[in-house]
Order: C-alpha cells, then sequence, then structure tokens
C-alpha cells in the first residue's frame, strides 16, 4: 500500500470535476482515479504531472510524501 | 480544455437509448465528437448482429461438411470397399466412379478448413491492430474458458500410458489454461491504462512464482524414494504433465490474477463519486 497522502478529491471538487472527467482528460480508467484519491495506487511521474495540469494545482499539494 | 456547459444528450442507436447524463461539453465540436462515436455504436450494433450471422453460418457449414465427409465414408464403406477410407497405396490408384462422393467431400472439407485458417488469422490480425490502435484489451468471449474442460482430457495419458506405452494426451493438461478466458472475457474491451499494464506485469509475476512453486514440490515428491528410476517411462511421463500442467497454470493465473488485482475493492460499475 503507497505511504502518502492525497488530496485529489478536494482539487477536483474545487475544479467541479467528476472522475470519469478527470480520468478522461489524463487518460485512464475512472477506477485509476478512484484508487488515486484513497491513496490505493502510487501514480507514474506523468500521471501525476498530468493530473497537476487538470486541475491546475501544485503536484506536491495533491500528493503528500512523508 | 475546459468544461463550461452541462447538458444531456439521447441518442436513438437501433432502438436502444444511450444516455450521457450530465455530461459536460466545452464547444460544438465536442458535441459532435459524442453524436458521432453514437453513430458508430449504433453502426457497431449492425455490424455485431452481422459478425453473429456470419458465425452461424460458418458453424452451419462446418456442421454440413462434416455431414457431407460422414456420409459419403459410409457410402465408401459399404458400396466402395471402403475405399479412400482406409489406407490404401495411391502409387496404384486407378480412378472409380464411386470414389467420386469421397473425392468432393474431401475437397469441400479441406476447403472449408482452408478458409477457417484464413478467417482465424485475419480475425487475430484485426484485433492485434486494434489493441494497438486504442490501448484495450482484445474483444474475447469468457465462453472460451469453457474450452479449459479439455484439459481433463490429460488424464487419459496415464491410462494410455499404461495400456500403450504412448503419454501424448497429458499434453491436454496445456488446456487448463484456456479457463483464464473467463477472467479475460471480463476484462475484455477494457481501457489499458498505466495501472493496468502494471497489474498484469504483477499478475505474470506471481502466475510465474506459483507456478514455478508447484512444479518444484511436485518433482521434490515425486524424487522422494527414488521411485523415478524403476522405470524411465515414467521420467517422460511425469515431465511431459509437469510441463503441460505448470503452462496451462500460469495461462490461467496470470489472467485470474490480473482480474482480482485489477477489480479488487473497486467502485461497482456506475457508481460514481458525490460530485457525479
Amino acid at each position: 500500500m503507497p505511504d502518502f497522502e492525497c488530496r485529489l478529491k478536494k482539487y477536483r471538487q474545487m475544479k467541479d470535476m467528476t472522475q470519469e472527467q478527470l480520468a478522461v482528460l489524463v487518460g485512464v480508467r475512472r477506477e485509476t482515479i478512484m484508487r488515486l484519491e484513497k491513496a490505493q495506487y502510487n501514480p507514474s511521474l506523468k500521471l501525476a504531472i498530468d493530473i497537476s495540469r487538470a486541475v491546475e494545482a501544485p503536484i506536491e499539494e495533491i500528493f503528500l510524501f512523508d | 480544455m475546459t468544461f463550461d456547459m452541462e447538458s444531456d444528450i439521447f441518442v436513438s442507436a437501433r432502438g436502444k437509448y444511450i444516455t450521457f447524463a450530465f455530461m459536460t461539453i466545452e464547444s460544438s465540436q465536442s458535441m459532435k465528437s459524442i453524436v458521432c462515436k453514437a453513430c458508430r455504436s449504433g453502426q457497431m450494433g449492425v455490424k455485431m448482429k452481422n459478425n453473429k450471422q456470419k458465425t452461424w453460418l460458418l458453424i452451419g457449414t462446418g456442421v454440413l461438411v462434416i455431414l457431407l465427409m460422414a456420409a459419403s465414408s459410409l457410402y465408401s464403406v459399404k458400396y466402395n470397399e471402403a475405399r479412400l477410407v482406409e489406407p490404401m497405396d495411391f502409387s496404384q490408384y486407378v480412378f472409380r466412379m464411386k470414389d467420386l462422393p469421397m473425392i468432393v467431400s474431401g475437397v469441400l472439407f479441406c476447403i472449408y478448413i482452408g478458409c477457417l485458417i484464413v478467417l482465424i488469422i485475419r480475425t487475430a490480425s484485426r484485433n492485434a491492430r486494434e489493441v494497438e490502435e486504442t490501448h484495450t484489451t482484445r474483444r474475447i468471449s469468457p465462453k472460451f474458458g469453457f474450452f479449459g474442460f479439455f484439459g481433463f482430457l490429460g488424464v487419459l495419458g496415464f491410462w494410455n500410458y499404461s495400456a500403450r506405452g504412448d503419454i501424448f494426451p497429458v499434453f491436454f493438461f496445456l488446456f487448463f489454461g484456456f479457463f483464464g478466458f473467463f477472467y479475460e472475457g471480463k476484462m475484455s474491451h477494457t481501457f489499458m491504462d498505466e495501472r493496468y499494464q502494471e497489474n498484469a506485469k504483477r499478475a505474470q509475476h506471481g502466475a510465474l512464482k506459483i507456478a514455478f512453486g508447484v512444479m518444484v514440490a511436485a518433482l521434490v515428491v515425486l524424487c522422494y524414494g527414488g521411485r523415478l528410476r524403476k522405470d524411465p517411462g515414467i521420467i517422460m511421463l511425469s515431465a511431459a504433465s509437469l510441463l503441460a500442467l505448470g503452462v496451462g497454470l500460469v495461462l490461467f493465473l496470470s489472467q485470474y490474477l490480473l482480474y482480482r488485482y485489477d477489480r479488487e475493492d473497486s467502485c461497482p460499475e456506475g457508481e460514481e463519486d458525490e460530485n457525479a
């Protein structure tokens, strides 16, 4: 289990986006976004950057590692 | 891409309604692409019906060809001294009119098998192209998993070895791998994103590890007490069955584990977050 905190849900809701819409934007499945929000999946650097651009938030504020 | 407009679109596709509920659309261009997608899904329905008809035609032709072959074989056995049914020396072959049914059915059978091979190759290459273009898993029916039951025919290898000294049927154990289609079929046409690819590698690794462990454990049990020294044929039988079972196990487990990793704890289909 990845050891990090994910604030993606908060930033996604701030942009008024659904999981499905974000998934389409970053080129993954909705299940992957759901896993990311539960911090159950450690994304690749490319996906993390794509998500950060999609929700227009700094990457280090979305994914918080200890 | 920004989302600034909200709309519901209902598109009729062969009597069925495709609902894009609360889908937000940026521009008319996006709208056009969504409507095109829906139209394509309508065409897909027609295509699927055509494919079904083609499949039944293929099965029907196959049954007809086999019936023709059986009828001409019966005719040959009853009225033509079983010519072209029993093995014969073709260097002294002289054509007889009574050979004609057997020749015609044989040619038809060969043509059918040829067409079948061409169709299989064409479908496989089309599937491979689609997988490459759309980054989705291949379209496959879970029903192919039923071929896995042929794996039990491998047990005949042990009987065959004791009766005739032949171990060939043990290779039917390979068919156990077809049980994996039950799971691959459930994940048919799934978009292969990075999590899917990661899970696929994890599943493959897990399957190989388990199969290797099982094979080593079975070998240790077989070697215990020098049982294999008694009969060299047993070594061949054990090696062949272990190899076939091992490959079958890897094929099945890689699909089963992939399905488990991908679907475990996942949101049921249609369930959306509170923001939807």
